[in-house]
């Protein structure tokens, strides 16, 4: 795999410049619409307005698309909520998932030897000079121990918390220029921002690794990699080699229907066992941090973005599950305290609706008894449909929980995996094996 | 008949001058080591010809027919260097093959790694050479052969790299224009706080890279 640098805006000037030159043709764009809105009709304002936020998302889309590091990360994060782009714009933002400009081979031996004090061919009987994958924040590079254990080596560029808060900085700048931060909220992007700093910690992102190898190791089909720590930093990861391949690329092997079920099966498995037993959840659903094998198998990897969940939210998800308040006013009026923290008159009605929206998800996901379902099929667009609305609506509502955003993102990843698998699961079976081992419940 | 041949013509090592100056070198590199000690120790300023010539195991004197001041000392140093540098550059490997950028970022980072044991030494040459008067300054005629060989060596690695159309033709200006930027460098690096020193080999990668980019389309940046 080769890596072009053709197209990347690396230096801080030349990224300054593009983001100035983005903010004014996204200025442009909105004077432009604000001078036409008071002569046109309701509707031809609706679909002018449209046509505003398409035009002003590729812009910005087509602009971080040519920007390396950290703003491409945005563009990745942006890519998984769906429906808060166009289609269009989502495909365009997908392609750079894989497409991340690499350092040379010595600037990467040379950062790693500014943060390991040794050559990569000092530490390691074999180091592949050049990367076979690239991330925003590092490349990864193919290694041999001198044990002989084929290794992963993710080496982040240099001076990439700097570049992030410079980018972040500029971004916000950018934004201002126009309205369009009203379509990217101030508070979204202020926690990718933060988001994407604490990646740039490695040694966090060990200490999340070791945590999820011993809590999911009940699960057999979960591989997850093993640290090196005598080859990690904060800058330099050193992890067991996991193998597999992509959802796209295991689906073009044609997989016979029982195959993708039981696929389906053990993703829905993972997921609710990382919420009802781990209590921690992988939140990075990009589609190359999940390697499915022909055994079955799933390999997780890059456990950069982790999310604890605090015992309340745990006490909230598990109240939800019982169907029960439904039908209780005290119990409801329990749940939206739950939910909001406050006095459930206080909620607001972006809060209400985002309620709704989880209700009728949760009753298309896990169907209640009435109404005779024994199988759900995620090939129904109404689920990935309800959790993009859902994803959209929990932006814009002020929950007591800062884990619901995380949640509702880690979610939304799930049912486009087993939407792309066309899945049909016995989902409730799944949910009450779960909840059956535990002893609370 | 036999021919007769003289004993002294059959000794096969170095003549008497031959090793003379051997002796001279191997002086001068053992002046170098203490002085560099010392410097690490008591810095630049506050190091004494005299201590120096003591932990070398050599009278003042003698010192001062290899060096006669402390800035002599510190262009030997800096030769030295460019010497290894160029050395280690020309030596066949994947270096040789790689893009421009690259070989430019390898060259000004092997010089950091090299410097690196002896940085405080390196800043107070640096602060002196901006004394017009000093030996050290850029513009002194005693620095004129080092500065030759430098530019020398990048004029042939820019030509080359032009041969190939991968740069337009820079000239003399070209060689000129990175000696302005290795020196800057140099700077940014001595003034650089960061772990392992990472800002600096992020700004070295993009500067090049920008410049290369800048230089390939002449001049007309294609900012779309």
């Amino acid at each position: 795999m080769s890596f072009s640098t053709k197209h990347s805006n690396s230096s801080p000037l030349s990224r300054g410049s593009t983001l100035g030159r983005l903010g004014i043709q996204l200025a442009a764009d909105y004077l432009g619409f604000q001078v036409q809105r008071p002569f046109l009709r309701s509707e031809k304002r609706e679909l002018k307005q449209q046509q505003y936020q398409r035009r002003s998302t590729r812009r910005l889309c087509q602009t971080i698309q040519h920007m390396k590091g950290p703003l491409m990360k945005l563009g990745q994060i942006l890519s998984m909520q769906d429906n808060v782009l166009p289609r269009e714009v989502i495909e365009e933002l997908s392609v750079l998932q894989m497409q991340a400009p690499a350092m040379h081979p010595t600037l990467a031996r040379a950062r790693f030897k500014a943060s390991l004090g040794k050559y990569p061919e000092e530490i390691f009987k074999q180091f592949e000079p050049e990367p076979f994958a690239a991330a925003s924040l590092g490349q990864a590079h193919r290694a041999t121990t001198f044990a002989g254990d084929p290794v992963v080596v993710k080496i982040q560029y240099p001076a990439m918390a700097v570049t992030i808060q410079t980018d972040f900085k500029l971004l916000r700048a950018t934004l201002k220029t126009s309205c369009f931060s009203s379509y990217l909220p101030t508070e979204v992007i202020g926690e990718i921002e933060s988001g994407i700093l604490k990646e740039t910690d490695y040694l966090r992102e060990a200490a999340n690794v070791e945590f999820f190898r011993q809590q999911l190791a009940p699960l057999s089909f979960v591989r997850i990699p093993r640290v090196y720590r005598e080859f990690s930093t904060d800058k330099v990861i050193t992890l067991s080699s996991v193998s597999g391949m992509s959802l796209a690329a295991l689906l073009k092997t044609k997989p016979s229907i029982a195959f993708r079920n039981q696929l389906g099966l053990c993703l829905l498995q993972l997921f609710l066992f990382q919420i009802h037993e781990v209590h921690a959840f992988h939140a990075d659903p990009h589609p190359g941090n999940y390697l499915f094998s022909a055994d079955g198998s799933i390999g997780l990897i890059d456990f950069g973005c982790v999310k604890h969940i605090t015992r309340d939210f745990t006490r909230l998800i598990q109240a939800f599950l019982a169907r029960t308040w439904r039908q209780d006013p005290a119990e409801m009026k329990h749940m939206l305290r739950l939910i909001w923290g406050t006095d459930p008159r206080q909620a607001s009605p972006e809060a209400l609706r985002m309620l709704r929206t989880e209700i009728e998800l949760f009753d298309w996901v896990f169907p209640p008894a009435e109404a005779g379902l024994n199988r759900v099929s995620f090939d129904n667009p109404k689920i990935f449909e309800l959790g993009l609305r859902l994803r959209k609506e929990c932006l814009g509502a002020k929950l007591a929980h800062k884990e619901f955003p995380f949640y509702s993102r880690a979610e939304l990843g799930l049912y486009s995996y087993l939407r792309q698998l066309k899945a049909t699961l016995d989902t409730n079976h799944i949910l009450h094996s779960i909840r059956a081992a535990q002893p609370n419940m | 008949m036999p021919i007769k041949t003289s004993p002294r013509k059959r000794n096969v090592g170095p003549g008497k001058a031959g090793k003379r100056a051997q002796n001279k070198e191997t002086n001068r590199q053992a002046i170098l080591k203490a002085a560099l000690e010392l410097f690490r120790q008591k810095g630049f300023d506050h190091a004494s010809t005299r201590e120096i010539s003591r932990r070398a195991g050599l009278a003042e004197g003698t010192l001062f027919n290899y060096f006669r001041t402390k800035e002599d000392l510190a262009l030997y140093f800096l030769e030295r260097e460019l010497v290894e540098l160029i050395a280690w550059y020309e030596h066949p490997g994947p270096l040789q093959r790689a893009p421009l950028p690259e070989r430019l970022f390898a060259i000004v980072h092997h010089h950091l790694e090299q410097i690196a044991p002896y940085e405080d030494f390196i800043g107070a040459v640096y602060l002196r050479a901006l004394q017009p008067s000093s030996k050290l300054s850029p513009l002194s005629a005693e620095r004129r052969e080092l500065n030759r060989r430098y530019l020398s060596f990048i004029r042939g690695l820019l030509a080359a790299s032009e041969a190939k159309g991968e740069l337009p033709p820079l000239g003399e200006p070209g060689a000129y224009g990175f000696a302005l930027f290795h020196l800057a460098m140099i700077t940014y690096w001595l003034n650089d706080t960061s772990a392992g020193k990472e800002n600096t080999l992020a700004a070295l990668d993009r500067c090049l890279q920008f410049a290369t980019r800048l230089l390939q389309r002449q001049g007309q940046w294609d900012w779309q």
